[in-house]
């Protein structure tokens, strides 16, 4: 009782400090916590950036002839995104948007593409928050004017 | 002093009552300022990933103009970096209004700079120019990026800033001869006489210098694409002592007919920015480009129908340049052209005791009119044909094709194809300006090329076939010479002639070397 006395006493202070510090610091662990989320967002868009980037730069010079396939293409993506970009076949459920696309952009006469036309890397995944139960996007583009022939054309449009 | 004593404890516990909430009072201003800090530092990121973006951007556009590059006029490349811009994501109004200067420098870093420019602006940057032109660009933007948390910290605007320089080099290929089909199993292939006796001769072809064969292919056959049977012996610059080739030896390892470094590609790799495509770029003086089209670009003039070719008999000596209709022959002699561009419309034949001979760099282009009007085809002497004497078992030298014969020392070589000898064999190891065959790329899958006959014959200059079969066919134990680099979509040699392929590093054509350099 005399305890109790103690602690309900008005000019009883002692653990104020504690006691407003407990308040505010969930805020400053969520503040933390979102800058830290943040960056690993910022991060992971610029990893892909770069990795959108060097494959378009991989496929304007490596794929002329129909020598690279869309398949091969996306595993370069994926590797050098870290692993970030996943491109499952198409046919697997809720895929990621992750498309490769060589587009006719009018050089040369043959209706085809050829030296000159553009291949279009585009990647928009969802990413994960790591503390909180939000997805948000990640997204790049890159189009790059070929430097071989690839043939025929595949997609449209542009970035 | 009862009541001062009071008075002083009721001060101090006034004060303590008032020192409530201090914590908050003195950790709220501390975490508005943490929270400053995390919004300058998210907003940073995303300055950063602006910059990365704009970085993509100038890069992009930077790799598609130097495509349009060597050139004194640049305007097709500014053209392609606005268009790469856009497609990229740049505003129109930053990439339509694009600044441009042209620079003889090779290092054009500073000028992205000078003078400053402002949000909103692009500007082209050409330089490293040479004799054939410009041969770097660097694209540079500036432009404002968001700004989302940094106005609590008093922060308006931000700019970010981005340049990407692409460069071009040329450098010699190393191939002798290359076959190019993608799809085709044995594109380059050597069927000799079978073995045995009979008086059969070994089909033996030997490069010289540092050339190397190239096929490339990415189908089932991917390795059936260099192959030789019967008596064929195809071997590269292997080792002195390693083999002797002039005896068909067989190879010490691998295939016993193919020896030395033969090079295939059903896949290629670039390392450090640079490039080389499974179609180079070659570029070999006088003749820009043959896979561009040739006939836009102006460098040679365009093919008409065929009802509207003059006839051109007899054949001025030497021959100007421009276009010829009929199947040009040399009538018994020499061929002579004066350099520059010559369009052979219905095709180009050589026979016994001909040659063609130019005295400066030219190019020839065969094509066939009638079938690019859609009037028609070409009869089967409509392509380049040589035929080095057609009896039996004759020797000597036959055909030339020549380009000029400059060296140390020799102003005018003396060169008599009709009665090649010893004055103008001394001729040979010396430097040869170019001399560029090159037939059309639309002219089909077939023969284009044919080299026969039991005489010999010697080109020096660079043949380019890309859509079409050379075949090469000796019927006698005669010694060819092709001081060349042939490329063709398939390459056959076939019958009892040998072949001295010597490779030049400073005849071959050049291969286009792209990158990023900063």
């Amino acid at each position: 009782m005399r305890l109790l006395r103690r602690l309900l006493r008005k000019d009883r202070e002692d653990g104020q400090a504690t006691f407003e510090f407990a308040l505010l610091i969930p805020l400053f662990i969520l503040a933390v916590l979102l800058v830290v989320d943040g960056g690993i967002w910022m991060y992971k868009f610029v990893t892909v950036s770069n990795a959108v980037r060097d494959t378009a730069r991989y496929a304007s010079v490596n794929c002329g002839g129909n020598t690279c396939d869309i398949g091969a293409l996306e595993t370069r993506l994926e590797q050098s995104s870290s692993g970030f970009v996943t491109c499952p076949p198409p046919t697997a459920p809720d895929p990621p948007d992750c498309q490769i696309r060589w587009i006719d952009r009018g050089a040369g006469d043959s209706g085809d593409v050829d030296k000159g036309d553009s291949v279009i890397i585009y990647v928009n995944q969802k990413h994960d928050l790591l503390f909180f139960p939000v997805s948000v996007g990640v997204a790049s583009c890159a189009e790059m004017r070929l430097e071989a022939a690839n043939g025929e054309s595949v997609g449209s449009g542009g970035c | 002093m009862l009541s001062d004593r009071c008075f002083v404890r009721g001060l101090l516990l006034g004060t303590h009552r008032d020192e409530r909430g201090q914590i908050v009072f003195t950790f709220f201003p501390l975490l508005i300022g943490f929270f400053i800090i995390g919004a300058l530092a998210w907003d940073a990121g995303v300055w950063y990933f602006d910059h990365r973006t704009a970085q993509n951007q100038v890069d992009a556009a930077s790799l598609a103009a130097v495509q349009e590059l060597p050139s004194d006029d640049t305007t097709d490349a500014e053209t392609a970096a606005k268009d790469w811009l856009k497609r990229n994501g740049v505003a129109d109004s930053a990439a339509d209004a694009i600044q441009v200067q042209h620079h003889d420098e090779v290092d054009i870093t500073s000028y992205c700079t000078q003078p400053e420019l402002q949000p909103g602006e692009a500007r082209v940057v050409f330089g490293a120019k040479a004799d054939d032109g410009y041969h770097r660009v660097r694209v540079c933007l500036r432009r404002e990026s968001l700004v989302l948390f940094s106005g609590l910290a008093g922060i308006t605007n931000a700019i970010v800033s981005a340049g990407g320089t692409a460069n071009l080099t040329e450098q010699p290929v190393r191939y002798a001869l290359m076959a190019m089909d993608p799809t085709a199993c044995q594109t380059l292939s050597l069927s000799g006489s079978p073995g045995g006796g009979g008086g059969s001769q070994p089909l033996i072809v030997k490069i010289g210098g540092d050339g190397s064969t190239y096929t490339h292919s990415t189908g089932s056959c991917a390795n059936g694409t260099l192959s030789a049977s019967g008596q064929a012996h195809l071997c590269t610059n292997v080792p002195e002592g390693a083999v002797d080739c002039s005896t068909a030896e067989p190879c010490p390892s691998g295939d016993p007919n193919l020896c030395g470094v033969h090079e295939h590609r059903s896949s290629w790799r670039a390392t450090g920015g640079s490039s080389i495509t499974p179609t180079p770029n070659f570029r070999s003086s006088p003749m820009p480009d043959p896979f561009k089209n040739i006939f836009d670009e102006g460098i040679l003039p365009p093919p008409e129908s065929s009802q509207s070719c003059a006839p051109q008999s007899p054949l001025p000596n030497p021959l100007p340049p421009g276009k010829y209709c009929d199947p040009v022959s040399p009538d018994g002699d020499e061929l002579h052209l004066s350099g520059g561009n010559y369009v052979f419309m219905r095709g180009l034949s050589l026979q016994n005791n001909e040659s063609i001979i130019t005295d400066a760099p030219a190019l020839i282009y065969i094509t066939c009119a009638a079938a690019l009007a859609g009037t028609g085809s070409c009869s089967s002497s409509a392509n380049f044909s040589v035929q080095s004497d057609g009896g039996s078992n004759a020797d000597g030298i036959s055909v030339c094709i020549h380009g000029k014969i400059t060296g140390p020392g020799t102003s005018d070589c003396p060169f008599d194809s009709d009665a090649l000898d010893a004055e103008d064999v001394s001729c040979l190891p010396l430097e040869l300006e170019c001399l560029a065959i090159v037939i059309d790329p639309n002219w089909g899958d077939g023969n284009c090329i044919s080299l026969s006959g039991q005489g010999s014959f010697q080109i020096f200059g660079n043949i380019y076939a890309i859509s079409c079969v050379v075949s090469m066919s000796g019927g006698a134990a005669q010694t060819n010479q092709l001081n060349t680099t042939l490329v063709a979509n398939e390459i056959d040699f076939s019958g009892q002639s040998n072949y001295d392929v010597l490779w030049n590093a400073s005849t071959a054509p050049k291969e286009l070397i792209i990158a990023l350099v900063e």
